[in-house]
């Protein structure tokens, strides 16, 4: 009996794709920091670790046979909603990682690592595709293009099967935290548009779904990085104004894009002569806010067709207008 | 400055000595892995260091061990645990140096674990020639500090003299913790919480009347002074003490950084304990080549 190994198994998306192996029949060994989990499967077993301890891991390796490795555990944001620092960063994205693929790598299980669109941080690509070079800027960045460059070195060396899906931020009906960033100042009361509106990428946890169920049932496995976002971007005004129709958004801010623009254009300035990297990654944020990023999918779609979007994934009410 | 040893002694806050009498709250902060920032300025730097680490707390944090060791440091024996070294017997510090290698090379998967240092520097003749016995080619916890209530007052007779700050004997290696002469006392410059304490200026200072006198230096800190996470200390902990623990912190990994490059400029060579000895032990083979030919 060999499992599929789910780091993360108790987390927003590890949890969603740890249901859906089990439904296709799969056995799955599920790992996380909590004592406990809610998933119940006669295919399912849950280990409570801690993935920065790696004699743990190790042992773990040692003891189950696992065919394939899907590596969904990493700190995001916060931490039990703590400001999370570099070094938790680096100790969980990076080195408990780097643990994970050595051990994947003796057992020459196939590897499937979370990434993030994060990576390309201040790239300015018009189009960011998997050929663009990273520059990351934020913590979480940094340590995830980090981890990317261990799976691939330790992958090409050990000769295993590998995929590193850089993933646009995810949403589902009952996450859409990343999603309302682009359109609230403040949750659900004050809302904002730049500009016109602007079209951001994001993604649906279903397709994601969709993406790695379909990976590991294939005979002739794509190996390496691809972008993962819907087909279709989502307008940030039809989508406030989506939100307005469920009765959210008290008040809509309109931001004009020039005064934005002005900001990033000092705060440049200001880098460039300070070289102060708070302010590299502040102007950053600042860019991507006025130029959201445009990922390239032509790898993705060779993989699956998106059947999911913001209004199939979020809206129950037939009568919602269309995004 | 010819060269210099940065070394790191990788124990926990509550391992200070004069926690330890406290009923602490060990679990609520660890400062080890805030140790990264720290790993990454010296990769910046191109310093290599040396870190003695505590056996006790090497499978909890065996993954920054290894990452410590892969980004090319020295790994050494901080002890199996932080007691005194006065308050073991002979055969206990036998069991325990041996058992405490052991450990560190078990979580390294090599046998690369050559160096000691002991808690607080208390060694003493007897266990240093224990640690020869068990294997390990050095130490570094001898310090000439007789102001000190917890320092070791340790016995190098018959020990050479080879570089400055380096003995040797029979092929064992004592590395010395340097304090500097300022009339009739030796204050020490070396690190710690002196390294926190003075001001940069007053460091800059020493430092120069230091390298007057001597080539080498050797500078010693630990993980709970570079970072300023806030330590759990227990209310009933007197204002000295929580003093000893706090101060400086908050900017000593900025001081430390601006030390370094300070001493890089200046021409300094870092180096790990294990090179020293591995370039000592060349130029002696090359010097017993070249007399046995001229003979």
């Amino acid at each position: 009996m060999s499992y599929i190994l789910v780091t993360g198994c108790n987390g927003f998306i590890g949890n969603r794709l740890t249901r859906a192996l089990l439904e296709e029949g799969y056995e799955v060994l599920g790992i996380s920091i909590e004592k406990e989990t809610k998933i119940v499967h006669r295919n399912f077993k849950y280990i409570s670790i801690d993935i920065t301890d790696c004699l743990s891991v190790e042992k773990l390796f040692q003891e189950n046979s696992i065919s394939t490795v899907m590596h969904f555990a990493a700190i995001a944001h916060t931490k039990k909603g703590q400001k999370v620092d570099w070094n938790t960063f680096y100790r969980v994205n990076t080195l408990a990682s780097k643990t994970i693929f050595d051990c994947a790598a003796r057992v020459k299980a196939d590897v499937i690592f979370a990434s993030t669109v994060d990576v390309y941080g201040a790239c300015e690509d018009s189009i960011l595709t998997e050929k663009s070079i990273p520059q990351p800027v934020s913590d979480y960045g940094i340590s995830k293009y980090l981890a990317e460059n261990i799976l691939k070195e330790i992958a090409e060396d050990k000769g295993i099967n590998y995929l590193i899906p850089r993933f646009a931020p995810v949403y589902s009906k009952e996450f859409m935290k990343d999603a309302y960033k682009r359109i609230y100042l403040k949750y659900p009361k004050i809302g904002f548009i730049i500009g016109q509106g602007l079209k951001y990428h994001f993604l649906s946890v279903n397709n994601i779904i969709d993406l790695i169920v379909n990976w590991i049932k294939s005979d002739n496995k794509f190996i390496g990085i691809i972008n993962v976002r819907d087909s279709e971007p989502i307008d940030s005004a039809e989508f406030i104004n989506l939100e307005r129709q469920f009765g959210k958004v008290a008040k809509i801010i309109r931001v004009p894009r020039w005064l934005i623009l002005l900001i990033e254009f000092f705060i440049d300035s200001m880098y460039r002569i300070t070289k102060n990297y708070k302010l590299l990654k502040l102007r950053t944020i600042l860019y991507k806010i006025v130029n959201p990023n445009k990922y390239s999918i032509d790898k993705m779609e060779q993989l699956i067709i998106q059947k999911w979007n913001l209004r199939n994934t979020v809206c129950d009410n037939e009568k919602i207008i269309n995004i | 400055m010819k060269t210099v040893f940065l070394t790191i002694d990788v124990e926990e806050w509550f391992h200070l000595e004069y926690l330890t009498k406290y009923n602490l709250n060990k679990d609520s902060v660890e400062t080890v892995p805030k140790i990264f920032n720290f790993l990454d300025m010296l990769d910046r730097l191109n310093i290599k260091a040396t870190f003695f680490v505590l056996a006790e707390i090497a499978y909890k944090y065996a993954d920054i061990i290894r990452d410590i060791r892969s980004r090319g440091h020295e790994i050494g024996c901080h002890g199996l645990d932080h007691e005194l070294l006065h308050e073991k017997s002979d055969e206990q510090f036998e069991e325990e140096v041996i058992k405490a290698r052991l450990i560190l090379n078990e979580v390294l998967g090599e046998d690369v674990v050559k160096g000691y240092r002991a808690s607080c520097f208390s060694m003493d003749r007897n266990k240093l020639d224990i640690l020869k016995r068990c294997g390990y080619i050095f130490d570094s916890s001898y310090i000439k500090f007789v102001q000190h209530p917890l320092y070791g007052h340790l016995d190098l007779s018959k020990y050479n003299k080879v570089d400055d700050l380096i003995y040797e004997k029979d092929g064992f290696y004592e590395f010395e913790i340097p304090t500097i002469d300022i009339g009739k006392f030796n204050l020490p410059i070396s690190g710690g919480g002196y390294l926190r304490l003075f001001p940069y200026l007053l460091i800059k200072i020493l430092l120069q009347l230091y390298s007057r006198k001597h080539d080498n230096f050797l500078l010693y800190i630990h993980p709970f002074e570079l970072t300023n996470i806030r330590l759990p200390f227990p209310e009933k902990l007197p204002f000295k003490d929580k003093f000893r623990a706090s101060v400086g912190r908050r900017h000593n990994l900025k001081k430390l950084e601006k030390l370094l490059l300070k001493l890089i400029k200046e021409g300094a060579e870092f180096k790990t304990i294990g090179e020293a000895i591995e370039t000592s032990n060349t130029m002696e083979e090359k010097d017993e080549l070249y007399f046995s030919n001229r003979v």
